[in-house]
């Protein structure tokens, strides 16, 4: 028994790589998650339709809430939907209302919470009900009714990136990538081959997750074409990642070693925590994460029923994303070559 | 055919190849015969454009190694085997066949004809997973062999191959030979270097001795191969 521990201690000790993994990925994730989960600073845009004077007086006087105006020929729901404001506190028959454009528990509380000081001085004792609604979800919809974009868009990424990373450094370990290099085959061929390859498989299994997720009852308004298209391009994404990690790896255990440090943060920035609340500005972080491109696009088509136009950008960017890492790809294996 | 000019290699500052030269023409079989560690290998690798000399210049038909218009040339069979154990020995011929632009029936015939040869046809359709340590290499030469290259580099191409089968190789690089193939066949088993027109003997990274085996047997005081090692060692020493 001795014997086996210190031979696992003499192996680590000799793999530096794995030694530093082992001490430094859970720090580094730890210090991810305190600053992600700390007390967000995000100050919500509110706007109000047919408030008395005197409530718009109290909320303007609010620091945890902006006010923006609204247009009264515009519908609630248009303006919350262009972005305008994160919420819109409005009186009807039944009382107060605040419409949000989906549940956000950092947006809710601050809102809820800036209104009811303004209610609790202006109304007294005779305090009028306030009713929240979304416009896309419920307030009682399940956790997999509100994350399944973020299911679908991590898991197609992250088994793609497992089976070519594991695969890629199988050719390595094997010596086969190197029979196959000193064949006439061009090193973009090669990469190419790899995402045609596993392309195949991504292609099945977006379009068996879409089948299974709606089956599941997971909200889906929008064009299966479309969002079938954004998973296939983050499992190419994970094909070319996986084969980058792999080319600079020496084994399996190496590439599982990059999952703490590739998957993980992505999956943060992705929607599991909202993006633009975040504190310290680190929404900014998201912006080089393709995961949270391709969540975006997700939701924009599953949840809010956007069209190929609307989720352009994504895709672009998703291409973008696609196109650098093949070319690091390129160069990287072509060092295979003397 | 292949010009090794003043060739070193090291490897993470330990040399494992130093100052080689040696010229190989068409129609001949050079046998590097060392032991493990002696840099039979590496100086393969580097005739492949694998990996890069530190200093010197290496040629193959006068063009500058490394370079991918030599790949079409070159057939390999390396130490290690290199197939895919998950896919059939079929199969694995096919792929690089593939690689090699052979296409259609001139592929299907070819690789019947290197599968023959080898021994494999009734084990082409097995998982290479499944085959033994033998059948692998056999396959590995097979693969070697198929797009017949103008030079071979074979590195211990006959372990584990039995007897008969091993007699029936050697006759077939004979013919190769005889056809214009320049082969270099890595060994350390004495009695291979018997059948190749001359030997390099390689010791500790530095070329011991390279001449006809026959001159090289001769220079022997006993007249074996065997000798020819513990002379490159005292010569080291």
């Amino acid at each position: 028994m001795i014997n086996i521990a210190e031979r696992i201690i003499k192996q680590m000790v000799h793999d530096k790589r794995s030694l530093a993994m082992i001490i430094i990925v859970p720090l580094f994730l730890l210090t991810l998650l305190y600053l992600l989960l700390a007390k967000s600073s995000y100050v919500p845009v509110v706007a109000t339709e047919n408030l008395p004077a005197s409530f718009m007086t109290m909320l303007e006087e609010q620091d945890t809430i902006r006010l923006a105006v609204k247009d009264v020929d515009e519908t609630i729901e248009t303006f919350l939907k262009n972005g305008k404001a994160d919420a819109v506190i409005s009186q009807d028959e039944e009382g107060l209302r605040i419409t949000f454009v989906e549940m956000d528990g950092v947006k809710v509380n601050a809102v809820t919470d800036a209104l009811k000081s303004v209610v609790s001085v202006a109304a007294g004792k005779s305090q009028p009900e306030t009713n929240i609604d979304f416009i896309y979800g419920k307030k009682d919809q399940s956790m997999f009714d509100s994350l399944g974009f973020l299911l679908l868009s991590v898991l197609s990424f992250f088994m793609i990136f497992l089976f070519s990373g594991i695969s890629f450094v199988r050719e390595r370990t094997s010596d086969t990538l190197e029979r196959l290099m000193l064949t006439p085959i061009k090193t973009v061929s090669v990469v190419g081959g790899y995402v045609l390859g596993f392309g195949f498989f991504a292609v099945i299994q977006s379009v068996l997750m879409l089948i299974y997720a709606k089956i599941l009852g997971m909200p889906f308004v929008g064009s299966w074409l479309v969002a079938a298209l954004i998973m296939l391009l983050l499992a190419v994404l994970a094909v070319v990642t996986g084969v980058l990690i792999s080319a600079i790896s020496r084994n399996e255990f190496q590439v599982m070693q990059f999952i703490p440090i590739i998957i993980i943060p992505q999956i943060f920035f992705s929607g599991l925590i909202p993006v633009d609340t975040l504190p310290f500005k680190l929404n900014y972080l998201s912006k080089i994460m393709p995961l949270y491109y391709g969540s975006e696009g997700l939701k924009g088509v599953l949840v809010y029923g956007y069209g190929f136009g609307r989720v352009m950008p994504q895709i672009v960017i998703l291409l973008c994303f696609i196109a650098a890492v093949f070319a690091a790809n390129v160069f990287v294996v072509e060092r295979y070559r003397a | 055919m292949i010009e090794i000019d003043n060739v070193s290699k090291s490897f993470d500052k330990t040399p494992v190849l130093n100052n080689i030269s040696m010229h190989i023409g068409g129609s001949e079989i050079v046998c590097l015969l060392g032991p493990s560690g002696a840099g039979k290998t590496t100086l393969i690798r580097l005739i492949t454009g694998a990996i890069k000399a530190d200093a010197g210049r290496i040629r193959v038909a006068d063009i500058n190694v490394p370079s991918i218009n030599l790949y079409k040339m070159i057939g390999l069979m390396p130490q290690n085997d290199a197939l895919y154990a998950d896919l059939t020995g079929l199969e694995n011929l096919m792929f690089f066949g593939g690689l090699y632009d052979l296409k259609g029936s001139v592929l299907k015939d070819r690789v019947h004809e290197v599968l023959t040869l080898l021994d494999l046809v009734h084990e082409k359709d097995m998982l290479v997973a499944h085959y033994s340590g033998g059948m692998k290499k056999r396959l590995s030469l097979a693969m070697a062999l198929l797009h017949k290259p103008k030079v071979l580099l074979l590195d211990e191409p006959t372990v584990g191959i039995e007897p008969q089968l091993r007699r029936t190789i050697w006759a077939q690089f004979h013919t190769l030979r005889d056809s214009g193939v320049s082969m270099i066949v890595s060994t350390h088993v004495m009695d291979e270097a018997a059948k190749c027109d001359r030997t390099a003997i390689l010791y500790s990274g530095g070329l011991m001795a390279f001449d006809t085996t026959e001159n090289l047997i001769a220079g022997t005081t006993k007249g074996n191969i065997e000798e020819l090692f513990f002379m490159a060692k005292e010569a080291q020493l």
